[in-house]
């Protein structure tokens, strides 16, 4: 958290807490939960008006992810096509993932939004580039990034004589989160595959180990 | 039964990789979570220094004192913009930071003792 950069926010206000937010949301690594704490904060010294900073990060937020999936969409729908290509093991790979944005991908969008935000701005993309649909993806992505916006403003609101605490409080949990839920499913991914060995039907396509 | 942690490790190596770098990063985050939560819970630790981000507004509502006793404590205007920052102030009146956080300091101390003692 540098010190210069927190210094920008009374000085140019909403402005800058929305242009963090929006770049935040666009993939690039900038502290706007903090950003938006403060600026909660600077709504309860009265410094900026509430009715000026919800609308502008909620926007911002907004915008930030639609860029993310129609950059997915118009840039990496052919990157999807020509990896399919490659073989079947590429296709299934990604006609498992189009299957799993079919059935959970609006709640992962939603869930990405606010309670794993690190990972939100990449998720984007690749919403895009697999082929879910635009409105899912709003219907899901904005009630998340209300979630998120209006979370992180009235906590720094609430919470404004001490914010330093709440902003190092919420980025720790924030990365445990993401860590956690990423390791959880990389774990139970693992187990599977474990199962698997030990009940001795492997499957077919793993070639047996030649000897030498 | 022996569990084929071998295996699992040599066909699947990008995977276990990327599970245990995962594991370990949620365990460190928890880690410094709770040491953070516990750090401000001590009473000790709850006053906040000053800083240079910080505006004149911020400051008189952490130390609960009115803003134009505070501008006014500090040789300036009591009307002056609420909005501007230590290190702007530090800058107008061309001293160091550090200089102005003493100020401040005395300040507030200054009206602390007025508060406590009761008016004439």
């Amino acid at each position: 958290m540098s010190e210069q950069f927190l210094a920008l926010i009374p000085v140019y206000g909403t402005p800058v807490i929305a242009l963090t937010v929006f770049l935040a949301c666009c993939g690039i690594p900038l502290p706007a939960a903090v950003m938006m704490l403060l600026g909660g904060s600077l709504v309860a010294t009265g410094d900026i008006p509430l009715w000026a900073l919800f609308p502008a990060c909620f926007a911002a937020a907004c915008s930030g992810d639609q860029f993310g999936y129609w950059l997915g969409r118009l840039r990496g729908t052919e990157v999807v096509e020509r990896l399919a290509n490659r073989g079947p093991k590429q296709r299934r790979l990604i006609d498992r993932a189009r299957a799993f944005l079919d059935r959970r991908g609006v709640i992962a969008i939603f869930l990405t939004r606010w309670l794993l935000a690190m990972i939100g701005p990449y998720v984007n993309p690749v919403a895009g580039a697999a082929g879910m649909r635009w409105k899912s993806f709003v219907s899901a992505a904005v009630p998340g990034q209300v979630l998120w916006v209006g979370g992180y403003t009235l906590l720094g609101y609430t919470f404004s004589q001490n914010i330093i605490a709440v902003a190092q409080i919420a980025g720790n949990a924030s990365v445990f989160l993401a860590a956690g839920v990423i390791a959880l499913i990389l774990g139970r991914h693992l187990l599977k595959i474990l199962l698997r060995i030990l009940h001795k039907d492997r499957p077919r396509f793993i070639k047996p180990r030649s000897r030498y | 039964m022996r569990i084929p942690v071998r295996a699992l490790w040599r066909r699947h190596r990008p995977l276990c990789i990327a599970f245990l770098i995962t594991a370990l990063v949620a365990l460190i985050f928890a880690a410094r979570f709770i040491l953070i939560v516990f750090y401000w819970h001590n009473p000790e630790n709850r006053d906040v220094d000053l800083r240079g981000w910080m505006t004149l507004g911020h400051v008189s509502m952490v130390y609960d004192i009115p803003t134009p006793d505070l501008s006014e404590a500090l040789g300036m205007l009591p009307e002056v913009d609420r909005r501007l920052t230590l290190r702007q102030i530090a800058r107008l009146k061309g001293i160091s930071v550090t200089e102005l956080e003493n100020q401040v300091e005395e300040a507030l101390i200054a009206h602390e003792k007025a508060e406590t003692e009761p008016d004439e």
